[in-house]
């Protein structure tokens, strides 16, 4: 069901790779704006769960093992940031090209090549994966919510139900953000400069044009 | 073999050739295990509501307790490593040790040994320490290859020296991988194998390596000094002020990462609870360093919270649920309040400078971006393996090893030249995601000791990533080295640090007590 929605979004790549329209450019920019920037914030905000996760296992350390004394929903908390971080951090890190590629090869292909290898990806790896965790994850999700699952132990966090939500939101963030980079390869691939990128991150595909965005 | 066994092979086999095209790593094996479900599925040979398993084997992947320790171990060494304090380290040292002869080549390995550790990402670490300490070394006359070779090789001995994130994630797999040896292989034991055992047992180990790399150094400088030549001390420098300069350098990082290892091993702290220990503790270091000078409340908070620790190992009971306070607790509980205090006030200073000066963010988005990297591969391997053992893979590997020459010790072989030979495409974690769960648990089951296992297979991959013609670090070094450094400098600088990658793994193989003399 949520797949169909995605659908028209997703075969945008390609569809502008065949018809290099100057409204359909319009709006591909728009839209590769938005969602660079929308990632781009997230981004910013999840990052402070790093120092609060630091401070709260230290204090932790510290209350349980000298003064013997520490609720389960301090200890738990960890668990939250760790997710926010991994989950909802992950598109930014996409968005900042940090996922690790095997560069052996990659480093020496042309722009065209690269721009190739990220739009058949897109489709062929990165989009199924995404909608197979999106769509399996819809009865473990519901089944959380149905009983808004809270944690296992009887005083901790009652939030269990939102850390699995995490889990589609992580796919969803993963798709928009990997469609948004297909669609930078696909204008690339027409030869087009490509809307401007956040501030502080890398370019994709630079040098096949003066811009190199 | 039968059919989905041919599909699981044809899979493993496209899923490396796959990486090769450049695509993000977690991507590309979860999306090629996803086809070949697909296509097995058309086939009758795979059942597609295997995945519905798929969300309920991500969701322990984010909250496990041991896993936390990655982001927190990413975050000390980030700070350590933007705050200038690893750079400050590296010229003190380099200072301090010019005069000696390769004195400057031994405090490269020795801070490569000591910073690379927390950060554990072949890539990152040899491009930092190459940026940091290359130029130097070519300033200072040293000789090319030598040069070259001893940062490439100090960059990857942090990820076999704890704490390192790859010792916290092999050794997290490492006893996944003993229980499954337990349960599914019949193996008679019900120890379990901990992240604080590996690294026990790789500390011997890794001590060796960075004790026989700096003797490499010194033979050289020793026997033809024109290739590692010493460096007076400059004209002007009062020797006294000079040791003082180089210890106030040296002495925080080390002391920190000491105490966070020392903290693990001795089993005061868990190693989750040791990192965040060390990240609090690099923050402090880093706010100590943007402070003017007199106001040094950081420190005072990094002090007084280790006077907390020492107050607690003298085993006073300072339990606050405890009704009867005898008159020493009574007193030693008003001190512990007073160094909490100034533990608080300290940390939330120390805080608020870094986030005015714009550090913590930046430290805070690139641990973000390594920790994202490192945990969407663990969710593609995660994906891959489930396909895989889906197709029986998992069974065939086993029999594979079953039948390899040699018993037990030719699987051992043939698994170690898999690694060495996929080390040279992949990195650490993907391998250790992905290889780790399907080899180990036969090994282990035929009585191979686990933290024996992990600490061989870690410097077995280590080798292969200094290994020419493919050695992730020489690519990665040759990226950021100035033109005068080539390829053929690299290739031959780094055989004699091979050499000794592979006279240490003989020694381990010929005495396992080395690395398992030191767990428990």
């Amino acid at each position: 069901m949520i797949g169909w929605v995605f659908l028209p979004l997703l075969s945008l790549p390609v569809v502008y790779l065949i018809l290099p329209k100057q409204w359909l450019k319009t709006i591909i920019s728009a839209l590769i704006r938005t969602i660079d920037t929308l990632h781009y914030y997230l981004g910013e905000i999840v990052k402070w769960s790093l120092p609060l996760l630091v401070i709260s296992v230290a204090a932790s350390v510290f209350a349980l093992s000298i003064f013997g004394t520490m609720t389960v929903k301090w200890l738990e908390s960890a668990f939250y940031f760790q997710a926010v971080i991994i989950l909802l951090g992950a598109a930014a890190t996409l968005l900042a090209g940090q996922h690790v590629r095997v560069d052996v090869f990659y480093t020496n292909m042309s722009e065209t090549a690269r721009a190739r290898v990220d739009l058949i990806s897109f489709y062929l790896l990165l989009a199924p994966v995404c909608i197979l965790i999106l769509w399996n994850s819809q009865s473990f999700v519901g089944f959380a919510w149905n009983t808004f699952e809270g944690s296992a132990e009887s005083n901790g966090i009652r939030g269990v139900f939102l850390l699995k939500t995490l889990i589609p939101i992580f796919a969803i963030t993963m798709l928009l953000q990997g469609c948004a980079i297909a669609l930078r390869a696909a204008m690339a691939l027409n030869g087009e400069d490509r809307p401007e990128r956040p501030k502080g991150m890398p370019s994709f595909f630079k040098g096949s044009s003066e811009a190199g965005l | 073999m039968s059919l989905p066994e041919i599909l699981a092979a044809l899979m493993f086999v496209c899923g490396c050739a796959g990486l090769m095209a450049g695509y993000n790593v977690a991507f590309t094996l979860a999306g090629v295990s996803v086809i070949f479900a697909g296509i097995a599925s058309a086939l009758g040979l795979f059942d597609p509501s295997f995945f519905l398993s798929l969300p309920a084997r991500i969701y322990p992947i984010i909250t496990r307790e041991i896993l936390i320790a990655v982001p927190l171990f990413v975050f000390m060494g980030v700070m350590l490593e933007k705050s200038k304090i690893a750079e400050e380290l590296l010229q003190n040292m380099g200072d301090l040790f010019g005069p000696m002869r390769g004195g400057l080549g031994i405090s490269v390995i020795f801070v490569g040994a000591l910073l690379a550790a927390s950060t554990g990402i072949v890539g990152a670490t040899v491009v930092t320490m190459g940026l940091l300490s290359l130029p130097t070394m070519l300033k200072r006359g040293y000789d090319i290859p030598l040069a070259s070779a001893s940062i490439a090789a100090s960059g990857t001995l942090g990820q076999i020296i704890p704490p390192s994130i790859v010792l916290v994630i092999l050794g997290d797999q490492i006893g996944n991988a003993f229980q499954e040896a337990q349960r599914s292989y019949g193996l008679e034991s019900d120890a379990v194998v901990s992240v604080g055992d590996l690294f026990a047992g790789a500390l011997l180990p890794g001590l060796i390596l960075v004790g026989a790399y700096a003797l490499y150094i010194f033979a050289t400088a020793v026997l033809s000094p024109a290739k590692a030549p010493a460096q007076p001390w400059p004209d002007d420098t009062d020797a006294k002020e000079l040791l003082w300069r180089s210890l106030k350098a040296m002495l925080p990082p080390i002391f920190l990462i000491v105490a966070v290892l020392g903290s693990i091993l001795s089993g005061y702290a868990t190693p989750t609870r040791g990192a965040a220990l060390g990240a609090l503790g690099a923050m402090l270091l880093a706010a100590t360093r943007l402070t003017p000078e007199g106001q040094k409340w950081p420190l005072w908070s990094a002090l007084a919270l280790l006077a907390l620790v020492a107050l607690d190992l003298t085993g006073v009971d300072l339990r606050l649920a405890q009704t009867e306070w005898t008159t020493t607790e009574a007193s030693a509980g008003v001190i512990a309040a007073i160094l909490v205090l100034i533990g608080i006030i300290g940390t939330l200073i120390g805080t608020t400078r870094l986030l005015r000066n714009g550090q913590l963010g930046d430290v805070s988005r690139t641990t973000m971006h390594i920790t994202g990297m490192v945990f969407v591969i663990l969710i593609g391997a995660t994906i891959f393996s489930l396909v895989f053992r889906g197709l029986g893979g998992d069974e065939m590997v086993a029999r594979l090893m079953d039948s390899a020459p040699g018993g037990t010790w030719g699987a051992f072989a043939l698994v170690m030249l898999v690694m060495f030979i996929l080390g040279f495409f992949l990195d650490f974690i993907e391998i250790t995601f992905v290889v780790v769960p399907l080899v180990a648990p036969p090994l282990l089951a035929a009585g191979i000791d686990p933290v024996w296992l992990g600490v061989v297979m870690a410097i077995n991959l280590q080798t292969s990533f200094l290994t020419p013609p493919f050695g992730f670090a020489l690519f990665y070094l040759r990226g950021v080295s100035p033109p005068e450094v080539t390829t053929s400098h690299l290739y031959r600088g780094v055989l004699p640090f091979i050499a000794i990658q592979l006279a240490v793994i003989a020694l381990l193989i010929a005495f396992p007590v080395l690395v398992t003399g030191l767990v428990n």
